[in-house]
């Protein structure tokens, strides 16, 4: 081999890291173009932008390839409709869900929703009643006055202070 | 966050029955299609589609209100479809049938099991076109498909679908770009 057609020492071979590293750099590149027209098709970009953009488009190839590819690609998945649950969807995740935690899933409601507070709220109303009814009536510990038939008690101090 | 969209959150916290149907039907077209155009395959979307549910019903305590309460559900569906992509290519699984089996590309790229159209120019409508399209987007990676589908199928904002995959704003650009670029050129392909 001639020794001119030789590589030149530290040169590296093809699909060196030379070459990814030149790939990576244009795709950089490639990117950026891609985010500003992206944003400029959007309608996302102020107009001084937009007039900048403009004139890479009529001056730089690189930048008018990468729009007509960008115009090209756009409207690709158009004539993808959205598609519905199946009808019964809800009635087998509320199943599923049921049938997983054994009707515990949806135990930790609002006390409103597990007890009916209106009827707790007049139960409590007669317990009370009842119970201050008893009270009342009561010989032991009753809020009465005493009746009559007791002991005299005592009504001054004269009376129980200590004799000397 | 709207006042509907908290009061309902309040509910769903309290294990509110109710509140959860209230979810799905406000919500389950959406997660089903999101799982759908993921997975390619009916019954591995409704599967799937139940799974986000219970999840999002789960795990609510820990939705801090910090984004639109559909962009943590989308995020949910989304994580979840991916987890699925995964697991079911590990699995290689052959009882994918709709999508899967008939995504691979074939020796000369067109999409393989989707029917070739006796006359392109006419054909690629409806129904075909439906599946056409179906099987391209299964031959993206996840993460393009991801992109496709919230941007182009749910016509989410770039700024949700940033919210919703983590990704920064010029990626998640140049990428939807390049998943449009690639399945433009399978579509064309398959036509020619």
């Amino acid at each position: 081999m001639d020794e001119s057609q030789s590589p030149p020492a530290g040169a590296l071979p093809e699909g060196s890291s030379s070459e990814e590293e030149t790939d990576e750099i244009s795709d950089e590149i490639n990117d950026e173009i891609i985010v500003a027209l992206s944003d400029y098709h959007d309608g996302l970009l102020p107009p001084a932008r937009r007039t900048e953009i403009e004139g890479k488009l009529s001056s730089d190839p690189a930048w008018r390839a990468v729009d007509e590819e960008l115009r090209a690609a756009r409207p690709v998945l158009t004539g993808l409709g959205k598609v519905s649950a199946p009808e019964q969807f809800a009635t087998h995740v509320t199943e599923t869900i049921h049938r997983r935690s054994a009707g515990r899933f949806f135990a930790r409601r609002t006390l409103g929703d597990r007890l009916p507070v209106g009827w707790l709220v007049v139960i409590a109303f007669v317990l009370l009643g009842g119970l201050t009814t008893i009270w009342c009536r009561s010989t032991t510990g009753s809020l009465r006055a005493p009746m009559g038939d007791g002991p005299p008690r005592p009504t001054t101090g004269e009376s129980l202070a200590p004799k000397p | 966050m709207n006042d509907l969209e908290r009061a309902l959150l309040r509910r769903l916290r309290d294990r509110d029955e109710r509140a959860f149907r209230e979810l799905l039907d406000q919500y389950r077209d959406r997660v089903f299609n999101v799982t759908f155009r993921m997975l390619g395959d009916r019954a591995e979307a409704e599967d799937i589609a139940q799974e986000v549910f219970i999840a999002v019903f789960k795990t609510i305590d820990t939705f801090r209100e910090e984004s639109k309460f559909s962009t943590w559900l989308y995020r949910v569906a989304v994580n979840h479809s991916k987890n699925r992509i995964k697991y079911l290519a590990r699995r290689n699984d052959r009882n994918r049938t709709e999508i899967d089996d008939n995504t691979t590309d074939s020796e000369d790229g067109s999409i393989a099991g989707a029917a070739r159209p006796a006359r392109p120019d006419r054909a690629l409508h409806g129904a075909q076109m439906e599946q056409v399209l179906q099987a391209a987007i299964s031959t993206l990676d996840e993460e393009h498909r991801v992109l496709v589908v919230l941007r182009d199928i749910e016509e989410l904002s770039i700024e949700e679908i940033c919210e919703i995959t983590g990704l920064p704003d010029g990626t998640v650009k140049s990428r939807l770009h390049r998943a449009r670029a690639a399945l433009r050129k399978k579509l064309a392909r398959h036509v020619s």
